[in-house]
């Protein structure tokens, strides 16, 4: 029995006046109307996205299951990147439990200092007083990516080039503003070696996917894109023991994802990627197979369809930019542009990764 | 036009530092960075901790490993972030002589506006060694920063 997706909703990804919660009630809505589905149907209600600290208020399920439309009925949280919340949703209906999961994704940025708060995740006796900010982190990886590999500016500044011309033409993506490699060599050294334009910007959105058992999703999806692999793993907590060259999370995720499927990279015709950083790029494709370890860069100029949606670099609302990468591939399916695509997220210091595979 | 609302979250914690953490800590004080080995895979991790997660047994032995090293990499924000310092201020991750582990660290003893400066002395696998604090209480704190060894 295959699970399928029959529903997306994305919101406008952008700096909201609402409450996450408000947010997340339109992509719900927006996810059953495009299903074409009442929420009595649905007898899963999944919940990704940071709460606790990252919305400044404990158990945001209190505020997020409604939105599902899951009132007085069972929910449950996943909380990290929406992304990595698929494989739950999945899960009960692969396992009969469940005949039609929704899965609702929230991202909120705007409110929250998500560096104060992702500080707070470091332990509290050893590392809190580092002061680490998340963009340190990355580029702390960037660093080593970039002297092990013999990356240039130029190669990274290209990254920023091509995701933000995607993201012109993405309704959906937050930052639309064309640059040129001289601008981005140019521009302020942010957190060094990452100018300003080469990590991503926070902003705020909410995406909502519904599953459905094989058969009911072809009732209520003549076409439902499949959920051929999943794949989710994590790295050493600790950044001084690993290999900060490679991503080994998404590295091991997507083996687990390729396995499922029974797929190769060869066989994958496009990939959404959370590039969080110019670098990262590189280093996804690298760990995802579609280069060899420092190769990445070779991809910029082909023709492998990387982030049609612009990427994280141009749309990253903390929670649930996994979920609006995984959003777009699904969109990429069912407008017949690809047969089979990949979708990555990935979380922390890039010790977390969650793959997907769909298919049509 | 919608209303928004400052609030806060202010709690404090009390906690433990464990066998292993208050041998490290208290270690700090005499200027000596305590390691601890592995008994199966023999490495010497930093910070201590009860358990090899790799191998999944007790670790064992402790092991004074040198308050000098190399950078194994290094970053510096010029940007501020909310609740965070001002910058410029870098941190790094510093294998120290004798552990098989890196440790994340703050660096510093040059100027760290000018970041090209800051590459030129940071390279990966340039040597620096710990500057202490002169009134240590057996914090993480009481290493100030990292800096470079001449020569
Ligand atoms: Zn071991």
């Amino acid at each position: 029995m295959k699970v399928g997706i029959v529903g997306i909703g994305i919101t406008d990804f952008k700096i909201h006046d609402e409450p996450f919660y408000n947010v997340a009630y339109v992509a719900a809505k927006k996810a059953m109307e495009d299903a074409e589905i009442e929420r009595r149907e649905i007898d899963s209600f999944i919940l990704g996205g940071y709460d606790n600290l990252g919305v400044g208020r404990t158990i945001s399920n209190m505020y997020v299951a409604p939105a599902a439309g899951g009132y007085l009925r069972h929910e449950i949280r996943v909380s990290e990147d929406a992304a990595f919340a698929l494989p739950l949703a999945y899960m009960r209906v692969k396992s009969g439990l469940s005949d039609v999961a929704i899965v609702l994704g929230f991202g909120h940025s705007s409110e929250t200092p998500v560096e104060l708060v992702e500080l707070q995740s470091l332990d509290p006796l050893f590392h809190r007083d580092l002061k680490l900010s998340l963009q340190m982190g990355y580029a702390m990886q960037s660093y080593v990516y970039r002297n092990s590999f013999n990356v240039s500016e130029e190669d990274t500044a290209k990254v920023v080039v091509k995701d933000r011309k995607n993201a012109l033409k993405n309704e959906y993506s937050f930052l639309k503003e064309s640059i040129s490699v001289e601008e981005v060599i140019n521009s302020d050294m942010a957190v060094y070696p990452l100018r300003r334009p080469e990590i991503a910007q926070w902003c705020d959105g909410c995406v909502a996917f519904i599953l459905a058992e094989e058969t009911t999703a072809k009732r209520i999806n003549p076409d439902p894109i499949w959920i051929k692999g999943l794949g989710w793993t994590y790295d050493n907590y600790f950044m001084g023991t690993r290999d900060l060259s490679k991503l080994f999370a998404t590295a091991k995720a997507a083996e687990m994802a390729y396995g499922m499927a029974n797929l190769k990279p060869s066989d994958i015709e496009a990939a959404e990627i959370m590039d969080l950083t110019s670098d990262y790029h590189f280093m996804i494709l690298e760990a995802l197979g579609f280069a060899e370890y420092g190769k990445g860069k070779e991809l910029i100029d082909s023709d492998f369809p990387v982030n049609k949606s612009g990427g994280a670099l141009c749309t990253n609302a903390y929670g649930s930019t996994g979920a609006f990468l995984l959003a777009n591939l699904a969109l990429q399916i069912r407008e017949g542009e690809i047969e089979k695509g990949i979708a990555h997220a990935m979380t922390g210091i890039g010790q977390n990764a969650a793959i997907a595979i769909l298919s049509s | 036009m919608v209303l928004k609302f400052e609030t806060k979250w202010e709690i404090p914690y009390v906690h433990s530092a464990g066998e292993h953490g208050t041998k490290f800590f208290e270690a700090l004080k005499d200027k000596k960075i305590m390691g601890v080995k592995c008994p199966e895979c023999g490495r010497v991790l930093i910070p201590p901790r009860a358990f090899c997660e790799r191998c999944f047994v007790d670790t064992a032995d402790w092991v004074e490993v040198s308050d000098e090293g190399e950078v194994v990499t290094v970053t510096v924000t010029y940007i501020k972030f909310t609740g965070l310092p001002d910058p410029p201020y870098a941190t790094g991750i510093v294998k120290l002589d004798g552990a098989d582990t890196g440790m994340l660290c703050l660096l510093g003893g040059i100027d760290l506006s000018d970041w090209k400066k800051v590459h030129e002395t940071f390279k990966p696998g340039a040597r620096v060694r710990a500057v202490w604090k002169e009134e240590r209480e057996g914090k993480i704190t009481d290493i100030l920063y990292f800096e470079p060894v001449e020569g």
